[in-house]
């Protein structure tokens, strides 16, 4: 009978192991899989890299898996749609290729040592990453509007762009819009606090923001888009000043009705020109209402 | 007694001797100021039978305890504690790192992503279903059903109690009712084993003591079906809750008397093992014979220690951490399958399956292609979640790790036999005899030195502590536990383990008391 694991010997095994060389014997491992092509397949190319060959994975199908480091592109109208262990849903279209990411946390005798010792050591903390053991969560991380997270913020539909606005946690911050369907349709990556998206097409529907920082911590939050506008105030109009009068304006919608505009009510400040407005202030301002 | 030199007054010396001179005559002049090294032996006739007796009475204090362990209720006591401990660090250290030749897992992953996208409302602040929708398990399985032969998987196993209320309706059940026909009626579908949750009688308002698998709407399928096969899932933990052990049957009063439910892990086996020599000669098949024979009357005792699980891979939450290891070269599905995912294990999400099956158009099979399937589920709803020596863990991933764990070990754990255990105990007692004759002198000093009033040298205050008995029979216990760990990272590639570390504490505890206690 075949026994070939008994012809490996075990410990010559484990010292393989060690250097990792179990997780990378074969590049392509369970990354994920395509859930959706839209258009036609043949104009979905998949570009694969397997010990230093590089090959195109031409015509997939749907429930194909897709490997680390693939690189994704899309001709014409056609889109595909990932899933990904540890990214989600993955829309790809001809806009721009996806790399599917490299996999972390290759495992080895090493690295499950020091995790064993975690577990003797510091058995309450085994589920935070190694830094944040080390050097402690932080301050508190989290969205600048509060009400946020808890729900009920309303946004009026079209191509805009987005500030999300955080406080605490660790740079860079990553903030992620998904759509219903669980698809990203817009992510920025930070230095700073205040994440801009650019041009992000927001049709009516759901959609849940998650920001997360570089320790790593992560949230989520939900807003609706809707096709009715805010209300607005003509009581500002005789103000010259374009960023004075947009700050007057949202400011004021943020009293009024905090929710569910006061994230619209950040949206419509920053879509406003820039004339040399201490911005902070004003966003400060609008996310202190509906707090009491 | 020992005796120290230092401790003697000073020889009186005489001006002319004639010892001394016929040494001189033989070996020159002596140095006038150093006197002569004593020849002194190491042990003495008493010291080594004081010894031997010490050794005896440690050794069977640590037979006694060893003899003790291989019964399952003090196994599960704080007499295995430590034995659990040197598993679980040789679990911790191997995690992931075992490819073997044992078919890989596709874990179908009912989460909580799929979950919201079968509410009534997704996005909203409505409840999730509370249980798996029928229709979506309907869809999985006749995904799974109509792979090409080429491409189907080894074994399904659907981890879901489909006897639970269905959140979608008798349309729904008669769509699941109609995929089971459909199942039973396909010659190429493979084996699909069905977890169900028997409930004690009084739960069902029985008077019995046994325990009662209620009636389900699929039941009139998946008896007259020769292909599906009901399971129980049930784990056993130890009084910690860890879960080591799956029970490998469950003794259960059905609307046709009594049956055994065996293990979802130890059926899916019997399909996936490829070796029938292997499996006749597997350790875990005597459950099969003992379940059939135990379960013929209501009072059959629900078991309590059941076959243990080889835990070689992890499934974190959220599943983000881990990289899986490749399959070997070896795995006889390798040819076969050589467009499929290479780790020994891939997780999907049941709603992207199901969304792209119900699209229609080209789907490709690869992935099922000659794995072991296992739909369950991570959602919050079902709160399935045990801990495990590696990480707390889906019951599903704990499920996974028992099936592929029983093939890797062509057939489950086996304790190694019991006169090894013997002898890696006696060689533990040896060390520490040897220990303490080899110290003995100098433990003598430091007991002098430890009774003295005087302020001690640093050097002197490090002999305290270090050849104080305890210390010393502690780091050979404790380099027992490490030995053994090592022993088990390549035992348990071989399918065996064994009891080292809690018989090792125990003689060693026995040898400090008797040390001290002999002053």
């Amino acid at each position: 009978m075949a026994r070939p694991w008994i012809r490996t010997p075990a410990l010559a095994a484990l010292a393989v192991a060690t250097t990792g060389w179990a997780g990378l014997a074969h590049a392509c491992a369970g990354a994920g899989v395509i859930t959706r092509i839209e258009g036609r397949a043949q104009d979905v190319v998949i570009s694969r890299t397997d010990g230093g060959t590089t090959s195109t994975v031409t015509r997939p199908r749907v429930l194909e898996v897709v490997c680390h480091s693939d690189r994704i592109t899309t001709v014409g109208a056609t889109y595909v749609v990932l899933s990904i262990d540890g990214a989600g849903s993955v829309k790809v279209d001809q806009h721009a290729a996806y790399v599917v990411p490299a996999h972390g946390g290759t495992p080895s005798v090493i690295s499950n040592a020091y995790s064993a010792l975690n577990d003797q050591v510091m058995p309450d903390m085994k589920r935070l990453p190694w830094n944040v053991r080390l050097k402690g969560a932080g301050d508190d991380f989290g969205f600048a509007l509060p009400s946020l997270p808890t729900g009920g913020q309303e946004l009026e539909a079209g191509d805009r762009s987005l500030l999300v606005r955080l406080v605490g946690g660790e740079a860079p911050y990553t903030v992620q819009i998904r759509d219903a369907s669980n698809a990203v349709v817009a992510h920025q990556t930070s230095p700073d606090h205040d994440v801009v998206l650019p041009h992000v097409n927001l049709a009516p529907g759901a959609y849940k923001i998650t920001a997360s920082d570089s320790t790593p911590r992560a949230m989520d939050a939900t807003i609706a888009v809707v096709t009715t506008p805010p209300p607005t105030d003509s009581d500002f109009a005789s103000l010259g000043d374009p960023e004075i009068r947009t700050a007057a304006a949202a400011a004021t919608l943020a009293r009024e009705a905090p929710t569910p505009w006061s994230f619209e009510a950040e949206q419509q400040l920053e879509a406003a020109p820039a004339n040399g407005l201490d911005r902070d202030k004003v966003y400060e301002l609008i996310e202190s209402y509906g707090t009491d | 007694m020992n005796e120290d030199s230092t401790q003697h007054p000073p020889r009186k010396t005489r001006g002319f001797s004639l010892a001394r001179l016929v040494r001189e005559r033989r070996h020159g002049p002596e140095d006038p100021i150093k006197p002569p090294a004593r020849k002194t032996r190491r042990f003495s006739l008493a010291q080594l039978t004081a010894e031997r007796r010490r050794a005896v009475i440690s050794f069977s204090a640590g037979l006694i305890v060893l003899l003790l362990i291989q019964i399952p209720a003090v196994e599960q006591s704080f007499l295995g504690a430590p034995d659990r401990q040197m598993m679980d660090t040789a679990f911790k250290l191997r995690a992931d790192l075992i490819r073997g030749t044992a078919d890989p897992i596709l874990f179908i992953d009912i989460d909580d992503r799929t979950i919201s996208q079968l509410g009534t409302k997704p996005g909203s602040f409505d409840l999730p279903p509370a249980t798996t929708p029928r229709a979506l398990m309907a869809d999985l399985l006749e995904f799974i059903r109509t792979a090409p032969p080429a491409q189907a998987p080894r074994v399904v196993i659907l981890d879901v109690d489909i006897a639970q209320p269905a959140p979608d309706g008798p349309d729904a059940i008669a769509q699941l009712q109609k995929e089971l026909a459909a199942w039973a009626t396909t010659p190429s579908a493979p084996p699909l084993i069905i977890s169900r949750q028997p409930y004690p009688g009084a739960a069902l308002g029985m008077d019995t003591p046994a325990q009662v698998l209620p009636t389900s709407p699929y039941d009139a399928t998946v008896q007259a079906a020769p292909n599906i096969y009901w399971a129980t899932p049930r784990v056993l933990g130890d009084q910690f809750g860890v879960i080591r052990e799956f029970a490998p049957y469950d003794c259960v009063l059905t609307s046709t008397g009594m049956k055994p439910l065996y293990s979802a892990a130890l059926i899916a086996y019997q399909f996936i093992e490829r070796d029938p020599k292997v499996l006749d000669q597997a350790a875990a098949k005597h459950w099969m014979a003992e379940g059939a024979a135990q379960c013929q009357n209501q009072t059959a005792p629900q078991l309590r220690h059941g076959e243990r699980i080889d835990y070689h891979f992890s499934l974190d939450l959220g599943f983000a951490n881990r990289a899986w290891p490749s399959l070997d070269k070896g795995w006889p599905g390798a040819k076969a399958c050589s467009d499929s995912d290479s780790a020994v294990v891939m997780r999907l999400s049941a709603i992207d399956i199901s969304s792209a099956f119900k699209a229609g158009g080209d789907v490709s099979r690869d992935i099922l292609c000659q794995h072991v399937v296992i739909i369950g589920g991570t959602n919050t709803s079902g709160g399935d979640f045990v801990q495990t020596p590696l990480n707390e863990m889906n019951g599903s991933a704990v499920l996974a790790n028992a099936v592929r764990g029983l093939q890797l070990t062509h057939g489950g754990l086996r304790p190694i036999p019991l006169i090894i255990q013997i002898l890696l105990l006696a060689a533990a007692s040896m060390a520490m005899s040897a220990s303490a004759l080899a110290s003995n002198r100098a433990r003598t000093r430091t007991r002098q030195l430890r009774r003295s009033h005087e302020k001690h040298k640093l050097r002197h205050r490090l002999e305290i502590i270090f050849l104080n008995p305890v210390i010393l029979n502690g780091i050979i216990a404790l380099t027992a536990h490490g030995v053994g760990i090592v022993l088990l990272l390549v035992s348990l590639n071989f399918g065996l383990w064994g009891f080292v570390s809690a018989p090792v504490f125990a003689a060693a505890i026995t040898e400090t008391v008797q040390e001290f206690a002999d002053g």
